[in-house]
C-alpha cells in the first residue's frame, strides 16, 4: 500500500537529477530492492505507470533487481545467503541468524537516458 | 542522440531515515525511550497501551504517547484515560506513520520531561516496518486470536521488531492458541528476540514487560524518578525553545494528505512544555554519555545502509577500566574472531566524520550534544574515544593507545585462531 508513496519519492529524485540534463529523455530507471524491505514488485510496477504520466518519466521503463538477504553467521565467521524468509538460519550450518547485512535496502541505482545531442 | 547511465545511488526513503536519525539524535539526547508499537488492525495495541501508561505511571515514570489512525481520535480518548498527554496523528488515508508526522506532532513537548514515549502505528503489518520513526525500540504485537503463523505471514515485519507481545492471553485457551508454535514461529523469523505473553484485560504478563522497559532505559530504574514528577511551569515558556526547528520540520509532501491535529486531550500535556533553557548537563556520567554516541554511530550505520551487527556495535564499549558491557569479553573474543580490525576502525571513523558532518550541519543543539558527550566521556579511558580521536575529531589522539589496542585484538585473536585450529 505504500508502495505508491515510494514511486513518487522516485519519481521526484529522477526529475530532480534530470536538470541537469535538460532536453534529455528517460529510458530507463533502476532500482535496488532488498527481498526484506516490504514492498511488491507487481505493485511498484503498477504505481510507477500512474506517477509517470505526465512527467519526462512518462513511458520509461522501471528495472527491479530484487537484492537477496544476506546474513552475517558467526560460526561460519561468513555472510550467507538467506533464500527463504520463513527461516533465518544458516544454509551452511543451519544456526539462527539475526545479524542482517542485506536485505533491507530501498534505493534507486541508477537511470538510463537519451541525451540531445549539442550541435555546434 | 547519446545514451548516458546517471548514477544515482539513492535511499528511495533518505528524507525519512534523515529525520529519523535527527529524531533519534534528539531522544538520545532527551533520555527519553522511545518505542514503535506495530501489529494489525485490532491486535490490542491501544487496549496494551493504555495498560502500559497506566502501570508505568504508577510507578512514577514521565510517560506519554502518539497514537496514529487513518481517521477518528478514539484511540487518543482511550489512552488519554491513563492520565498521560497523548496526540493522535490522523494519516488521513497514508497506512503508516512517517518520521514527518512524528515529529510534527511532537512540537511543544519537552522531551526531557519525559521517560518513555510510546507511538502507535497504524494497524498494519506490512507498510510501517519500511518507515524508521527514531524509535529505539520496534514492538510488534500479535493476538492470540490471529493465528500462529502470523509471524511467518508477515516475516518483513517480524524481522525488523526488537521485540515481541502477545497479547489477548486471557482468550488463549478458549481459541485453542498453541503457545509453542507461535514462539517457535517467532524465533525462527527473529532469532532470540523477546517476547512477553500478556493480557491488557487480566494484567497477566504485564509486571515483566514493564521492567524490560526500564532496562532498556539503561538500568535507570523506576525508582528513581518516583522523587522527580513531571513540573508544569507557570512561568512565561522560553519562545526560542519553542520555535519549531526548520531542519526538523520540513513541509510536507504535496501528495501526503496528513495535517496536523493536535487534539490536546489531556491537560497533562502542560507538564511536557518547555520551561527554561537546559541547565542542568546532558549526561550525568560517562556511561550516559557513551550510550548516547554509541546510540547516534548505530543510527548513523543504519543511515548509510551498513547496520553494525551486534558484535561490532558491543565493541564501542569496551574500556579498560571506565564503565563497560558485562559480557564484553565474549564480544571482544567473538570480534577477534571474526573481524580485521584496521578494517573496523575504517569503518567507525567513517561513521563518526558522518555524524561530525551532519551535526555540525545540522541544529546546534546536536552538534553540542555530540561535543559535549565526547567531552564527559574523556574523563575515563575509552576505546570509542581512541576511535574518535582517529577520525580527526575534539579530541587529540594520545600516540599509541589506538595501536595498543589493535595489537592486542590481532594479538588475541592469533591465539584464538590457533587454539581453534589445534582443536580440529
Ligand atoms: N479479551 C481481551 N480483549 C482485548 C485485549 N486487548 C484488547 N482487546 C480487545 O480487542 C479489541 C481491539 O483492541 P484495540 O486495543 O482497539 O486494538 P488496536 O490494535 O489498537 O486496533 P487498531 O488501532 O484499530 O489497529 C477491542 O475490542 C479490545 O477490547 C485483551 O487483553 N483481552
Ligand atoms: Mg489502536
Ligand atoms: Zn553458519
Amino acid at each position: 500500500m505504500h508502495e505508491l508513496s515510494i514511486i513518487s519519492s522516485v519519481v521526484d529524485s529522477v526529475i530532480e537529477t534530470l536538470a541537469a540534463y535538460p532536453g534529455a529523455r528517460v529510458k530507463e530507471v533502476r532500482l535496488r530492492v532488498g527481498a526484506l524491505s516490504a514492498v511488491i514488485e507487481d505493485s511498484l510496477q503498477f504505481c510507477y505507470e500512474i506517477a509517470t504520466e505526465d512527467t519526462p518519466l512518462a513511458g520509461s521503463k522501471l528495472v527491479v533487481n530484487i537484492l537477496p538477504v544476506v546474513m552475517h553467521c558467526e560460526p561460519c565467521g561468513a555472510d550467507v545467503e538467506i533464500a527463504s524468509l520463513q527461516s533465518f538460519r544458516c544454509p551452511r550450518c543451519g544456526e539462527s541468524v539475526a545479524d542482517l547485512k542485506q536485505g533491507r535496502e530501498l534505493e534507486i541505482d541508477s537511470i538510463e537516458i537519451d541525451e540531445v545531442e549539442e550541435t555546434v | 542522440m547519446t545514451t548516458r547511465i546517471v548514477e544515482l545511488r539513492r535511499g528511495i526513503l533518505k528524507k525519512n531515515d534523515e529525520l529519523a536519525a535527527g529524531l533519534r539524535a534528539r531522544y538520545g539526547a532527551a533520555g527519553v525511550l522511545v518505542l514503535n508499537l506495530v501489529s494489525s488492525p485490532g491486535t490490542g495495541k491501544t487496549q496494551f497501551l493504555e495498560r502500559t501508561l497506566r502501570e508505568l505511571k504508577a510507578r512514577g515514570a514521565r510517560v506519554a504517547a502518539l497514537v496514529g489512525d487513518l481517521e477518528t481520535d478514539n484511540d487518543a480518548r482511550r489512552l488519554a484515560a491513563s492520565g498521560a498527554p497523548v496526540r493522535q496523528i490522523n494519516t488521513h488515508g497514508i497506512c503508516h506513520l512517517e518520521a514527518e508526522m512524528v515529529s510534527k506532532h511532537l512540537e511543544g513537548w519537552e522531551l526531557g520531561n519525559l521517560d518513555y514515549l510510546f507511538i502507535e502505528n497504524v494497524g498494519n503489518l506490512v507498510c510501517p516496518s519500511s518507515y524508521d520513526l527514531g524509535e529505539r525500540v520496534r514492538v510488534v504485537l500479535l493476538s492470540v486470536t490471529e493465528g500462529e503463523d502470523k509471524p511467518l505471514k508477515y516475516p518483513t515485519m517480524f524481522n525488523s521488531a526488537d521485540a515481541a507481545v502477545i497479547t489477548k492471553m486471557d482468550l488463549a485457551v478458549p481459541c485453542g492458541f498453541d503457545r509453542d508454535l507461535a514462539l517457535r514461529n517467532i524465533q525462527e523469523i527473529r532469532p532470540g528476540m523477546r517476547v512477553f505473553e500478556t493480557s491488557a484485560k487480566t494484567g497477566a504478563g504485564m509486571e515483566e514487560w514493564l521492567d524490560y522497559l526500564a532496562a532498556q532505559r539503561g538500568g535507570r530504574g523506576p525508582t528513581e524518578l518516583v522523587a522527580a514528577p513531571a513540573q508544569v511551569s507557570e512561568e512565561k515558556q522560553n519562545p526560542s525553545a519553542e520555535a519549531p526547528n526548520t531542519k526538523n520540520e520540513p513541509s510536507f509532501r504535496p501528495h501526503s494528505g496528513e495535517r496536523v491535529e493536535n487534539h490536546e486531550l489531556d491537560r497533562a500535556s502542560a507538564a511536557l512544555k518547555p520551561s527554561h533553557e537546559q541547565a542542568t548537563p546532558r549526561f550525568a556520567t560517562p556511561r550516559e554519555a557513551k550510550e548516547f554516541l554509541i546510540e547516534w554511530i548505530d543510527s548513523e550505520a543504519r543511515r548509510v545502509g551498513a547496520p553494525l551487527s551486534e558484535v561490532e556495535r558491543k565493541m564501542l564499549y569496551s574500556s579498560k577500566k571506565g564503565w563497560t558491557l558485562p559480557d564484553i569479553a565474549d564480544v571482544q573474543d567473538a570480534f577477534e574472531r571474526y573481524h580485521d580490525p584496521a578494517e573496523y576502525e575504517e569503518n567507525m571513523g567513517k561513521l563518526i566524520r558522518g555524524i561530525r558532518v551532519s551535526a555540525r550541519n545540522g541544529a546546534k543543539e546536536e552538534y553540542e550534544a555530540w561535543t559535549e558527550a565526547v567531552r564527559v566521556l574523556s574523563r575515563e579511558d575509552h576505546y570509542l574515544l581512541e576511535l574518535i580521536a582517529a577520525a580527526g575529531g575534539v579530541r587529540q589522539p594520545r600516540g599509541g593507545r589506538l595501536g595498543f589496542w589493535v595489537a592486542a585484538v590481532v594479538f588475541c585473536g592469533a591465539l584464538v585462531a590457533i587454539a581453534l585450529w589445534m582443536n580440529r
